[in-house]
């Protein structure tokens, strides 16, 4: 019997806490609208610069500037939805040496820790591409809007820390190895 | 930029050249750019007869010389390199030609400007006085040939790269801007039209060389000497 109390106020006791950190959670939660928002890498290939977008992604967003400890992204992105506007060349960068969206459909980048910075908010988080899982750190601005928020920022990155680029495209003097990340999400509140 | 250049070669041409670019000079500013047109025309169809004040040369110039084999072998190493790619698959050697192909056609480009607006102030020498009309129509046309080539073969392959969005580096230093958006169709056209062009710029070139050697060791005329640095011409007999 006093075992079943002691329980039941244990059970209390942690149901009540838990309510209460909910409460005083500050962040908010939004998903990116797929409408509206936009996620793109600039790669350099023979020396001039060319764009990819990725046309399907999902990205969990949640934030506010007061309370970045507890902030926190989930960014899936499907690698078969890359687009550099040339078929050719998306062959290629779906393809075994590069994405092999045959072994491995997705990326997914989990950020760890926000910090303020003068021109916005910069993160770490971890970006897993071809099973390889690496640090990536990104900066952005974030702005309230009226019915949600926008996120708009930028990553630099290595694709050879990933492996993405095997044979001949492991050599970085036609293609280069940064790559910049460009992104732009129109921010919904989550329901 | 293109003033630079001119202004360099022209310093290479020598003396020989001075008195008609102030020719020029004056006659651009008494009557206005349509002479100059009229002027250039004159100039390009060798009838300098008709000018005062201009002695024909006996031998290209220096810079005349220049253009010419320095252009000549950048073509054949357009031909190596285009050639070679299109027989690979897509991949980073295909890639890397391209590049290289790409770097020099532009170069090409630029050269044939600087070609153009030199040449239509320089007449050449005239042809060789025996020279038949229908040998003299050849000449003419395979030559205005190759200028219209020399423009349109780098023009079409820039276009075909703005069409596939890749944009044209000059060998990693800069890129230039995309002439047309990302367009499959006109991708395909403008391939077909650059390798027609190619393969009459063969022809041409082909005719072209034929023709300097039949010159050379056939009429043994000057023909070819006037065009060779480090040679002399000389009535040949
Ligand atoms: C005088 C200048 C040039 C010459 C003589 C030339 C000649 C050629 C030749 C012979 C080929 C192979 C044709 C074939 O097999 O279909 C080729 C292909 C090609 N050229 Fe050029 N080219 C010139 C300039 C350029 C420039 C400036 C560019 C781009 C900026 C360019 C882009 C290309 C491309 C992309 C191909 C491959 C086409 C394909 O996909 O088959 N070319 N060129
Ligand atoms: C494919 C490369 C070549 C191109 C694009 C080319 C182009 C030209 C052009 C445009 C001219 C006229 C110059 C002017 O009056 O402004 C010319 C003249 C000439 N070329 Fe070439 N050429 C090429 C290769 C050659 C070769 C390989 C030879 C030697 C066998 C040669 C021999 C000559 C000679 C002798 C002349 C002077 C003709 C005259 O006195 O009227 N060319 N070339």
């Amino acid at each position: 019997m006093m075992k079943r109390l002691l329980a039941s106020a244990a059970l209390l006791a942690a149901v009540s806490l838990a309510g209460a950190v909910n409460a005083a959670d500050p962040v908010s939660n939004y998903s990116a609208d797929p409408q509206q928002s936009h996620l793109e890498f600039v790669g350099v290939q023979a020396g001039a610069n060319f764009t990819g977008a990725f046309h399907k992604f999902t990205a969990a967003v949640e934030f506010a500037p007061d309370a970045l400890a507890s902030s926190h992204f989930d960014v899936q992105i499907d690698l078969n939805s890359e687009d550099s506007m040339d078929k050719d060349r998306d062959t290629t960068i779906r393809g075994p040496d590069i994405f092999d969206v045959a072994h491995w459909p997705t990326a997914h980048y989990v950020t760890r820790s926000f910090t303020k910075t003068a021109a916005g908010y910069a993160a770490v988080g971890a970006l897993t591409l071809r099973g390889v899982t690496k640090d990536v750190p990104i900066e952005f601005q974030f702005t309230q809007a009226a019915a949600g928020a926008k996120l708009v920022g930028s990553a630099k990155l290595k694709r050879l820390d990933f492996g993405a680029g095997q044979g001949d495209w492991k050599s970085t003097e036609w293609v280069a190895d940064a790559v910049k990340i460009n992104f732009s999400l129109v921010l919904k509140p989550k329901t | 930029m293109l003033r630079l250049g001119v202004t360099g070669l022209e310093r290479t041409a020598g003396g020989q050249h001075q008195s008609q670019s102030t020719y020029t000079y004056t006659f651009e500013h008494e009557q206005g750019p349509a002479v100059l047109l009229n002027y250039a025309a004159v100039q390009f169809a060798r009838g300098a007869s008709s000018m005062p004040n201009q002695s024909s040369p006996t031998r290209y110039s220096a810079v005349a010389q220049t253009f010419h084999w320095l252009i000549a072998a950048l073509v054949v190493n357009q031909f190596v390199l285009g050639l070679w790619a299109d027989s690979l698959p897509n991949g980073i050697h295909r890639l890397a030609l391209l590049a290289r192909h790409k770097s020099f056609g532009m170069t090409v480009l630029v050269l044939a400007i600087l070609r153009l607006l030199w040449r239509l102030k320089n007449a050449p020498p005239e042809l060789p006085s025996d020279m038949t009309p229908l040998g003299r129509l050849l000449a003419r046309t395979t030559h205005i040939a190759f200028y219209v080539l020399l423009f349109t073969m780098p023009i079409t392959g820039w276009l075909m790269s703005s069409a596939k969005n890749y944009s044209v580096s000059w060998f990693g230093l800069f890129t230039w801007p995309n002439l047309i958006g990302k367009n499959e169709t006109a991708f395909n056209v403008l391939r077909s039209t650059h390798h027609l062009l190619s393969d009459v710029l063969f022809a041409i070139a082909v005719l072209h060389i034929l023709a300097a050697l039949k010159h050379h060791f056939w009429n043994k005329d000057d023909v070819l000497l006037r065009m060779l640095p480090f040679t002399k011409s000389g009535k040949r007999s």
